[in-house]
């Protein structure tokens, strides 16, 4: 019992590294992408020479 | 300055008529660039060589990351 408890633990634990496969850190290069968006298409590698502001929220027309 | 969510093209039409936001937001309907990066309310600074120099989670504090938009070279 102890064995499964640990190895569902081990399995979560799994599971959840792999969510956090993409954490980004400071010195990190920004993954590149491409997107519609409102103002046409957008890649992020073609605003090279500028400072960015990316801003990644839930959904429109909610308060955060 | 560009805003990415799950919303699609035509929310996000609506809700920059309704804001007078004049910055690009980004249909990420599929979740693709999500994924690219971290998970949750997220704000990224980079600089001119798209290298990240600073990351704020959670609701943005405007005025920090004004300042630390100022060190940026």
């Amino acid at each position: 019992m102890k064995r499964l408890f640990r190895g569902m633990l081990t399995a979560a634990w799994v599971a959840l590294s792999s969510f956090a496969a993409h954490a980004l850190e400071v010195g990190n290069p920004a993954p590149d992408f491409t997107g519609e968006s409102t103002r046409g298409a957008v890649q992020l590698s073609a605003l090279r020479g500028q400072n960015v502001v990316l801003a990644f929220y839930f959904a429109d027309f909610t308060p955060v | 300055m560009l805003g990415v969510s799950g919303d699609t093209l035509e929310t996000h039409r609506q809700f920059s008529q309704e804001h007078t936001i004049t910055f690009p937001l980004i249909d990420d309907a599929a979740g693709e660039i999500r994924q690219l990066f971290d998970s949750g309310r997220v704000t990224y600074l980079l600089d001119k060589e798209g290298i990240i120099r600073f990351i704020m989670k959670g609701v943005p504090d405007n005025q920090r990351l004004l300042e630390e938009l100022d060190k940026l070279p």
